[in-house]
């Protein structure tokens, strides 16, 4: 009887031990990169990549170059593209579908290349191609950008900003910040969110351990060990946020945008909204938005997943700190697409933020329209 | 079971077989995932791709045609097989060479070790092609020029019924496809070290050889007619599938997000749906193929005991 026990106990011990997950917690260092900021820091999103093996790398590769020095060529035909590249490049998730090895490594090689920092977060279905679970994950850890060398130097050879501390207690694999000082301070932050896949039936959401995270980091990063009691505009340094699948919160935004624009309006303002389809969200409900609220660091999220949604909406809710919730572009032509969508979209961060009216800008947003053909046009804002 | 499939006559045949199943569902399984790329992006490389996926799919047809030669009724069924499989052997090789030239010239520029399909695109594919189509000009040479073999096995010792070929036909696609899935399982383990999920991925490996046990039921009815193994085996199939989806259902229960933390290379195609379909269509087939034969037997059975009754009266 005993011996049964003991069987039956070794057979339920691992079933039970698998549930354990992550439970290390981490300082802030372990999750964080800094970055020099500079006026006119400009950062370059980039969705649903979606490359395959049936991409042909070489187009896509030549297409992602004129995506990335887009604006920069625009708005500065007559000079070197190189003087006006972006400072940062977020690969917003879904960048591998049905993907290999040899296909992640040579985008990696060719975004190394390019010698820009990039920082990489997961979609829901870069974990869907032809190697294992962490396969992206290890060949980021190797191409970590180090931030103690000067990014001109020779000794910089990659250019990866990707942190996943082993046995976190945060869910998700690419969840960390750039930090962006200037004379020692922080100037901004970039949060990068893994908004995770799927539940069987629905997609995944940002779990609540994810927004502790989030909330630990910018208490700790502005040298607070606990909430304080009050917080103002401008008690945190000021965040922007990434992540692939949006919240229900863009969802409330464009349904909110097209009952007040009934003729199908995409400009209105400082607003711009073509949505082509539903906002893919979970039916589970995150709380990180009411969190970035809560703290008023936070002022956009740029997320990705529905290929065919663009939008730049300030989004309140019940609070009174907007959210600019900013659907980015689909930055190549992997799965289905718009043509006229495609390219990317800049956020060019400013020293001193403007304010208009009831609106604070902290950056400018460029919205860049680039065809398979080299075209390039601008989406947002009109000239 | 096993061992009564497995006499001294044709041990060495049955190894061959296994091999070539286990091997040509790996290239099934692979063959597929090559092709839902083309598929989600409206065609796009499918000059590049289709080569590939036709050459991962070929040797499961052979083994199909293979199985069916093997289990033919008579001379002719065997001399018409042999026919279709040198033609298939042919043909395939024959379009996919071409293709593959094709692209070696126009839009590889000549790089014979250009990768990305697989490690060596498209060298390997023009060897397996090269392989298969001289054995379809052997198969066809033998076909019309030295039917001596064909003529001796006059004895068809396994004639196969037609019901089982048409089952086999539509189990075998499934059957090899998931077959391949579990031994993709090399990917995982070299992930798998680590991972914590890895009690509860078990049932779903045990789950992906569940359609070809399936087929080995059936093959083995299909031979020796003995309701009541066949019942046992069936009975002995459904009771490992319940343990699987049990441990499966409980796994659930302690952490739903076991696919998606670590199955989704298994599980990739159905993913895009957001379910893991593949789950799904594991125990559908397993499940009403048992179900109608067992309904079949009780049946069966219930009348016959009827017409004995009848009889005594």
């Amino acid at each position: 009887m005993q011996k049964k026990g003991l069987i039956k106990l070794a057979l339920l011990l691992p079933l039970v031990s698998s549930c354990a997950g992550g439970h290390i917690t981490y300082p802030k260092e372990d999750y964080s990169f800094e970055m020099q900021f500079v006026e006119g820091f400009t950062i370059c999103q980039l969705n649903d990549i979606h490359l395959s093996t049936s991409s042909n790398l070489d187009i896509e590769f030549e297409y992602l170059r004129n995506v990335i020095y887009s604006k920069s060529e625009y708005e500065h035909p007559n000079e070197s593209s190189l003087l006006y590249r972006p400072n940062l490049l977020v690969l917003n998730g879904d960048t591998f579908q049905f993907a290999n090895k040899e296909i992640v490594v040579k985008l990696f090689d060719f975004l190394d290349s390019l010698k820009i920092p990039y920082c990489f977060t997961y979609g829901n279905h870069d974990y869907q191609g032809n190697y294992a679970q962490d396969f992206i994950a290890n060949e980021l850890f190797k191409r970590q950008y180090n931030d103690q060398i000067p990014i001109d130097s020779e000794e910089q050879k990659h250019f990866a900003l990707y942190k996943d501390p082993n046995n976190d207690d945060v869910y998700g694999h690419s969840n960390y910040l750039v930090n962006l000082t200037y004379l020692g301070n922080i100037q901004y932050q970039i949060y990068i969110f893994d908004s995770n896949s799927y539940v069987i039936g629905d997609y995944d959401r940002i779990h609540d351990d994810q927004v502790s995270w989030y909330e630990r980091m910018v208490l700790s990063s502005n040298g607070y060990t606990t909430k304080p009691d009050v917080i103002n505009d401008d008690t945190f340094a000021k965040s922007l946020a990434f992540f692939h699948i949006p919240t229900e919160e863009f969802k409330y935004a464009i349904d909110d945008y097209k009952a007040n624009h009934p003729n199908g309006e995409i400009y209105d303002g400082y607003e711009y909204c073509d949505a082509r389809e539903d906002v893919c969200c979970s039916s589970i409900d995150s709380n990180l938005v009411e969190k970035m609220q809560e703290l008023r660091s936070t002022v956009s999220i740029g997320a990705a997943h529905d290929h065919v949604n663009q939008t730049d909406l300030w989004y309140k809710g019940d609070s009174t700190w907007p959210i600019r919730l900013i659907y980015g572009s689909k930055s190549a032509q992997g799965i289905y697409h718009d043509d006229d969508q495609l390219g990317a979209v800049f956020y060019t961060l400013k020293e001193t933020p403007l304010v208009d009216g009831d609106k604070t800008f902290y950056f400018d947003l460029t919205r860049m329209h680039v065809t398979y053909e080299g075209e390039v046009s601008k989406l947002w804002p009109r000239d | 079971m096993a061992s009564r499939l497995i006499n001294k006559n044709n041990v060495g045949w049955l190894i061959a077989m296994t091999i070539f199943y286990l091997v040509a569902s790996f290239m099934f399984f692979y063959g597929i995932k090559l092709l839902f790329p083309v598929l989600a992006n409206g065609g796009r490389s499918s000059l590049t791709l289709l080569p590939a996926v036709l050459t991962c799919v070929v040797p499961i047809v052979i083994f199909y045609i293979f199985w069916l030669f093997w289990r033919s009724k008579t001379l002719a069924n065997r001399l018409r097989l042999e026919y279709i499989a040198g033609l298939v052997l042919i043909f395939v090789s024959g379009f996919n060479i071409v293709d593959l030239l094709l692209v070696l010239s126009i839009l590889l520029k000549g790089n014979i070790l250009f990768g990305i399909v697989t490690p060596c695109y498209p060298l390997d594919m023009l060897i397996a092609n090269g392989i298969y189509l001289m054995l379809g000009i052997t198969i066809m040479v033998y076909h019309y020029l030295d039917r001596k073999y064909v003529l001796t096995s006059k004895v068809m010792p396994f004639p196969l019924k037609t019901k089982y070929m048409v089952f086999a036909g539509f189990l075998l696609p499934f059957a090899a496809y998931f077959a391949g899935d579990f031994l993709s399982m090399y990917i995982y383990f070299i992930n798998g070290i680590r991972d914590p999920n890895w009690p509860l991925i078990i049932p779903y490996y045990i789950s992906f050889l569940l359609p070809s046990f399936l087929g080995l039921v059936y093959i083995y009815q299909s031979r020796f007619h003995e309701e009541k193994t066949f019942l046992r085996n069936i009975i002995v199939l459904l009771s490992i599938s319940a343990f699987a989806l049990l441990w499966i259902i409980i796994g659930l229960i302690i952490n739903p997000y076991v696919i998606s933390e670590s199955l989704q290379y298994e599980f990739a195609i159905g993913l895009v749906l957001k379910y893991p379909i593949g789950l799904l269509i594991i125990y559908l087939w397993v499940l009403i193929p048992s179900l109608i034969s067992i309904i079949r037997i009780i049946r069966k059975n219930k009348r016959k005991k009827d017409e004995q009754e009848q009889a005594k009266i």
